[in-house]
């Protein structure tokens, strides 16, 4: 009996042994990473990743330096901290910002990040500093061939229209839900997506309006054969990236960052920082 | 005993209502907008108050008018031939307008070979109305059922009060067929009572006219001033050619309306030239209408005032040639700006629906008028809610000259069917 009671325990025990033994440097691997806004002070620079090609009008490149509001916005934080800014601006995908956070190389991430359900399991967002309408870029001869009763975004909705999207979770579940009889299509970005629209290869575009944007502010013209159709019941946040430990740092820069947030309109963007 | 002497008037102020002094007050008014925005949009309520002036006085026109001259017509004998003369005559016009400004419109081509910098104006035009606002809605047709409803007033008064020009048309036209039938004294008096009523009004309107010059001046002055000079210039063409063809039509009708009341040029505009100078200053046909009767029945043209007192007043409700003008060559500006080629079919739907449009959109206000182009755009698969932007952005310098067509085709139609009336009774004498 005893011997029974010995053998069927201790297996386990030992298990729970390892476990424990393991947890703690689980643990250690996290709270490596954990760091403060004082850390950040006596580092002496705030490190921030940004993707390398300009994203208008939150990053781009003029006279040799990086500007615009994303830029602004990660010299305010490092003023307030009490640091340089260290802009990184060498990293090409999302995922590669989110290993750089991990990998301790950068504090925060810009370049106009939309949270996302995937990366959400890896990183924090912190608040959106600015929040933008969806809009719904209509190619007017194409939506016309198919002799909608009216031009109204309700009279489109009840079309099967060929709607364009990025390839992002958020854009194809909204545009999903938004035009049910809509065919939808993903495209890798911003680009290809307007490429495709000016190529009459799709009835509309769905995108947010610094994206719609993009279409019209180096050819004016184009505002002849595309029509915008603003869609403001359909949001969405601009936000930065920290590290998932890092929750007194993600605290600190969402008290910092609410004031900003929703007092910005897109005109004013393109106004104060293109 | 002899009578005291009549008092000698120390002033006269006739001189308000000259040509001349009308003229200048226009041109000055036109430089005060183009130059002095800022001075032309402080005295916008000088225009604004003659123009409520001008509007106190148009319902009571319209329905004393009409009751009158429907009355006298449905005491009569021949009314059914009136009103066949009436329609058939409308119709005709009508379609020689729409016709005119088709044909025009193609050979202008006033939206082929646009310059790049005009393409990126009309864009940033329509991007931004797009941008704020979710952009204009363009107007949907009204269904047969829906048109008749809205001419139904279910309350007169109320009718009145909001100025639903087609309920109170259809409510006047209603009362004036009753009176006629009833006949005899009761008619009598009351047609005597409407009649008066409409001479006391003319002596209002006559009043109103010594401020002409001060109210064309400001609004000419604030329309200028608000207009934005962008558009204006990417539409230039358009523009051009929308006042060229109501210059032609407005030649066109002073040529019949010589003859239709063998006149010469010079009486018939001499005649007409106060309600045309209203109609350009205001851009109101409704306000120019008294002018257009007072014209036609005074003692330059003498044409009979039953039919006059008629049609005029019918005509500036249902008859919006103005509209046809803007539909049919907005369609064709459409077509060429997108590159979509019109068919013999395709120009003879917009020919079609131009008519339709208008006389479906009798009684609408001027904006609502202007969106209802969809009903011609849409079913050619041509983009309506551009259209209608950009229409809307030209419209205070169109306005002027398509209401003065509208007004002044008006007259020569009513001049027509007068004229063949008399020559009517001449001959069955």
């Amino acid at each position: 009996m005893r011997n029974i009671i010995k053998n069927n325990f201790l297996l386990p025990l030992l298990a729970l042994s390892c476990l424990l033994l393991l947890e703690p440097t689980a643990h250690a691997e996290q709270t490596e990473n954990y760091q403060t806004v004082q850390d950040i002070r006596l580092r002496g620079q705030l490190r921030v990743a940004a993707m390398a090609e300009p994203i208008y009008p939150f990053t781009m490149q003029k006279d040799g330096a990086w500007r615009g509001y994303d830029v602004d916005l990660a010299n305010r934080i490092a003023t307030a901290i009490g640091v340089p800014l260290n802009w990184d601006a060498t990293y090409h995908s999302n995922a590669e910002l989110i290993a750089a956070l991990k990998q301790n190389k950068a504090d925060i991430a810009f370049s106009r990040i939309k949270r996302d359900l995937k990366s959400a399991r890896q990183i924090h967002y912190t608040k959106p500093y600015i929040t933008l309408n969806y809009v719904l870029l209509t190619n007017r001869m194409r939506i016309m061939a198919q002799r909608p009763g009216d031009e109204s975004i309700q009279a489109l909705s009840n079309l099967p229209l060929q709607i364009g999207t990025l390839d992002h979770s958020v854009y194809l579940n909204m545009a999903k839900q938004r035009f049910p009889a809509g065919r939808i299509s993903v495209f890798a970005d911003i680009a290809s997506l307007h490429a495709v629209l000016k190529a009459g290869r799709i009835d509309a575009a769905f995108c947010d309006e610094v994206e719609a944007k993009y279409l019209f502010i180096e050819h004016a013209e184009l505002g002849i054969r595309f029509g915008y159709i603003a869609l403001p019941e359909l949001k969405s946040g601009i936000v930065a990236m920290v590290d998932w430990p890092q929750q007194h740092w993600l605290a600190w820069l969402n008290l910092l960052l609410e004031p900003s947030s929703g007092n910005t309109t897109v005109n004013q963007l393109f106004l104060n920082h293109y | 005993m002899k009578s005291a002497p009549e008092a000698v008037q120390a002033y006269s102020l006739d001189w308000l209502k000259s040509p001349v002094v009308i003229l200048i007050a226009m041109i000055v008014g036109i430089l005060a907008g183009l130059f002095f925005p800022a001075f032309s949009h402080m005295i916008a309520p000088v225009g604004a108050i003659y123009l409520k002036l001008l509007q106190m006085t148009i319902i009571p026109i319209l329905m004393t008018a009409l009751i009158t001259s429907v009355g006298r017509l449905f005491s009569s004998e021949s009314a059914r031939h009136y009103i066949v003369k009436i329609i058939v005559s409308s119709l005709i016009f009508l379609f020689t307008i729409s016709l005119l400004a088709l044909l025009v419109s193609l050979l202008v081509g006033p939206g082929e070979d646009l310059s790049k910098e005009a393409q990126i104006l009309l864009g940033k035009t329509l991007n931004a109305a797009d941008q704020s606002d979710g952009g204009t809605q363009p107007g949907t047709s009204r269904g047969f059922f829906d048109f008749l409803q809205s001419m139904i007033p279910s309350n007169v008064f109320q009718a009145m009060g909001e100025g639903s020009n087609l309920s109170i048309l259809f409510f006047s036209l209603v009362l004036g067929v009753a009176t006629g039938k009833i006949g005899g004294s009761t008619a009598h008096h009351i047609l005597n009572f409407t009649d008066a009523l409409f001479k006391v009004l003319f002596k209002i309107i006559s009043w109103i006219m010594y401020l002409l010059p001060f109210g064309l001046f400001s609004l000419l002055a604030s329309e200028l001033a608000s207009t934005g000079a962008e558009t204006l210039v990417a539409m230039a063409k358009f523009v051009a050619m929308i006042w060229g063809i109501s210059l032609l039509i407005i030649l066109l009708d002073t040529v019949v309306l010589c003859m239709a009341t063998r006149r010469t040029p010079l009486v018939v505009l001499s005649a007409m030239k106060e309600s045309m100078l209203i109609a350009f200053g205001t851009s109101s046909t409704f306000a120019s209408m008294p002018a257009a009767i007072d014209g036609l029945t005074g003692d330059k043209l003498k044409m009979s005032p039953d039919i006059i007192n008629l049609v005029i007043p019918l005509g500036a409700v249902i008859n919006r040639f103005s509209m046809i003008i803007i539909y049919t060559s907005a369609t064709v500006f459409a077509a060429q700006l997108y590159g979509i080629s019109l068919s013999v079919p395709d120009l003879a739907l917009t020919l079609v629906l131009s008519v339709l449009a208008a006389t479906a959109g009798a009684g609408a206000p001027g904006i609502v008028s202007i969106a209802m182009v969809s009903i011609v755009l849409i079913p050619l698969g041509l983009p309506a809610q551009a259209i209608t932007i950009l229409l809307l952005a030209i419209n205070p310098i169109i306005d002027p000259i398509v209401t003065l067509a509208n007004i002044y085709t008006n007259v020569t139609l009513s001049a027509v069917i007068a004229a063949s009336e008399k020559s009517s009774h001449t001959a069955a004498a």
